[in-house]
């Protein structure tokens, strides 16, 4: 009862989410200074019947909510409309550089969960010179932007080593790979030394603890100790703080994606809202935002694994 | 912000504040003091025109009277370093400044009045917290158009929540101690008592909170500009400088590039350390 309670106020939560970044991605374009149709037409001046023709697609003498309720029923349907720029279906145009990005974030999100709690247990669990330069040089990347990350990759790796390909996303999978490697590394340099560095501080935490402290007393094996006692409570804060990581990365892309000329949902929401594409950037958007959720998604259910009051007692975490 | 404020105040108070934060700290707010003032002078003493382009045939070359030559277009770097300053940072000073004030007003109102509105606004605010600012921005930007103001208004409201939701924890901390019940018994105003007494209480955590946003968004503002949807070219800008100069690297000539995220990664550093001490001290008063 009280796990469907918990459940249930979760989904909710991510429902409400949902709906309300879809209207605030829907409104913005109502936003937009000028009438609708001189947004949608990109400026231009069309023909009475063109005009007529946009009236009726995108149903601009209904009224405002009425609209918004009709574009996410479509949206929901994937239908996203027509893209200015191209004419061609939006999420056709979505389709083809979803998996791109997909792969770019999951290549990223592997390196954050390995390297970063990684490096963060190495450092909760043994003190001294580990701990300390995991310190120093997650202080140090926690502060070095994507775009940073990405210059002082290439010019290091391209440049002076030539080890890896400077732009593009590459064929075949060992190519994809190569072309994604430097681009994953620089989406994920920031969140790996901040998932590293609550990782270590949860670790601590749970050292301190008198139920940790009375275990060790007690002789029971370090090993044995470090993973049911603390590692096992610790995961709780570790799961948050690289959910919310992982989470950011799909709109972090679009900077990568720039930087390295990846041809990928990121890189394309930038050239649409540069040429005021609104259909492809309300699109891409809503993209973005599902995914966000499902990551949120995923990480509730991590909680419910993880820790077991929440299947009995439903307590808060 | 504390080394500016240090300079009104007599040396030796200056001296115990700075030791409250730490060798690390005053270091800290020594590169933020520099950097605050070469964004205010910076445009007066640049040695050369920032958006001239003299040494066109001089792409990426250095040259005599050119501290660190010239850039893709043929301008001088140094200069365009120094005139860099005022943009890279007027930005995330309005957007701490506006998510400040918005942030405060709606955590005190929310911990003075408690009860339903409370919990409506925290889960707003919670709501509000996950939506990602780079999103919001470019989502601005494809309304509004490309620029510095649509991002800095939508990043203003991204950033609020982050305030809100730390300032509301410090007041209700504060609201249920017996010395705002006393003041509220002798018929003291809310307002008056929100004011006077609550916000001068939670001030310390604002701050400290209000130092490590300036360097979010510092980063933000120049990822948009690096991502050609912020500043716009020719303004000098550190982020627009990491985009203008990419080509550089492909030809052993990084230096523009790098400089400009250089100076950018250093003052953001100098805002992240400056924040964690603050809030740190802030902990300890408490």
């Amino acid at each position: 009862m009280s796990m469907f309670r918990w459940a249930l106020t979760r989904l909710a939560r991510l429902v409400a989410a949902l709906l309300i970044s879809s209207f605030v991605i829907f409104s913005a374009a109502s936003l937009a200074p000028g009438s609708p149709l001189a947004a949608l037409s990109n400026g231009r001046t069309l023909p009475p019947e063109q005009q007529e023709q946009l009236r009726v697609r995108f149903h601009l003498d209904d009224p405002f909510l009425l609209r918004y309720v009709k574009w996410l029923w479509n949206a929901v349907q994937g239908d996203f409309g027509v893209s200015i720029a191209s004419r061609d279906d939006v999420s056709r145009l979505i389709s083809g550089r979803i998996w791109i990005t997909g792969q770019l974030v999951l290549y990223a999100s592997i390196l954050i969960l390995v390297i970063g709690i990684g490096l963060g247990l190495l450092a909760g669990l043994r003190r001294g010179a580990a701990d300390s330069s995991v310190l120093v040089a997650t202080a140090l990347f926690a502060a070095v932007p994507a775009f940073v990350a990405a210059t002082l990759l290439t010019i290091l790796f391209v440049t002076e080593l030539g080890w890896f390909p400077a732009l593009g996303e590459g064929k075949g999978f060992v190519g994809r790979i190569e072309h994604l490697t430097l681009p994953a590394i620089s989406l994920a340099m920031a969140s790996i030394a901040i998932v590293a560095r609550v990782t270590r501080a949860a670790v601590r935490e749970e050292f301190g603890r008198e139920h940790v402290q009375t275990a060790e007393s007690r002789g029971i094996p370090r090993r044995q100790l470090v993973r049911r006692h603390v590692v096992r409570n610790a995961a709780v804060p570790i799961t948050t703080v690289s959910g919310l990581t992982v989470a950011s990365l799909f709109a972090l892309s679009a900077i990568v994606e720039r930087a390295f000329s990846i041809n990928g949902l990121g890189s394309y929401l930038v050239r649409a809202a540069g040429t005021k594409d609104i259909a492809v950037v309300q699109g891409i958007s809503m993209v973005i935002v599902v995914a966000f959720v499902v990551v949120n998604l995923l990480v509730d259910v991590c909680y419910l694994v993880l820790d077991p009051r929440i299947r009995t007692a439903g307590d808060r975490r | 912000m504390t080394a500016s404020l240090g300079a009104v105040v007599a040396p030796r108070r200056l001296a115990r504040r700075l030791s409250t934060i730490g060798p690390l700290g005053t270091v800290s707010a020594i590169v933020i003091g520099i950097a605050a003032l070469i964004a205010v002078i910076g445009p007066w003493i640049t040695p050369h025109d920032p958006n001239s382009t003299d040494g066109i045939t001089l792409q990426f070359q250095s040259a005599p009277g050119h501290l660190f030559g010239y850039d893709a277009n043929g301008r001088d770097v140094f200069s365009r370093l120094l005139a860099g300053a005022r943009t890279s940072m007027l930005g995330p000073l309005i957007v701490v400044a506006a998510s400040i004030t918005l942030g405060v007003a709606i955590a005190i109102a929310a911990a003075w009045r408690g009860g339903r509105f409370d919990t409506i606004v925290s889960s707003a605010l919670d709501i509000a917290f996950a939506f990602p600012g780079i999103l919001l921005a470019i989502l601005a930007a494809a309304v509004f158009g490309a620029g510095l103001f649509a991002a800095v208004v939508v990043l203003s409201l991204a950033y609020t929540p982050y305030i809100a939701r730390v300032v509301r924890g410090s007041a209700l901390q504060e609201r249920s101690k017996p010395y705002i019940a006393a003041l509220e018994v002798q018929g003291m105003s809310a307002w008056r008592i929100c004011a006077r007494h609550l916000l001068p209480n939670v001030s310390g955590i604002v701050v400290a909170q209000g130092t490590t946003l300036f360097g979010y968004a510092m980063v933000d503002l120049a990822a948009i500009s690096f991502i050609g949807l912020g500043v716009q070219p020719p303004s000098a800008d550190w982020g627009v400088m990491i985009f203008e100069n990419r080509q550089g690297l492909a030809i052993g000539k990084p230096w523009p590039a790098v400089l400009a995220g250089l100076c950018l990664v250093g003052v953001v550093i100098a805002f992240n350390i400056l924040g964690e001490r603050l809030a740190r001290r802030d902990a300890g008063i408490r």
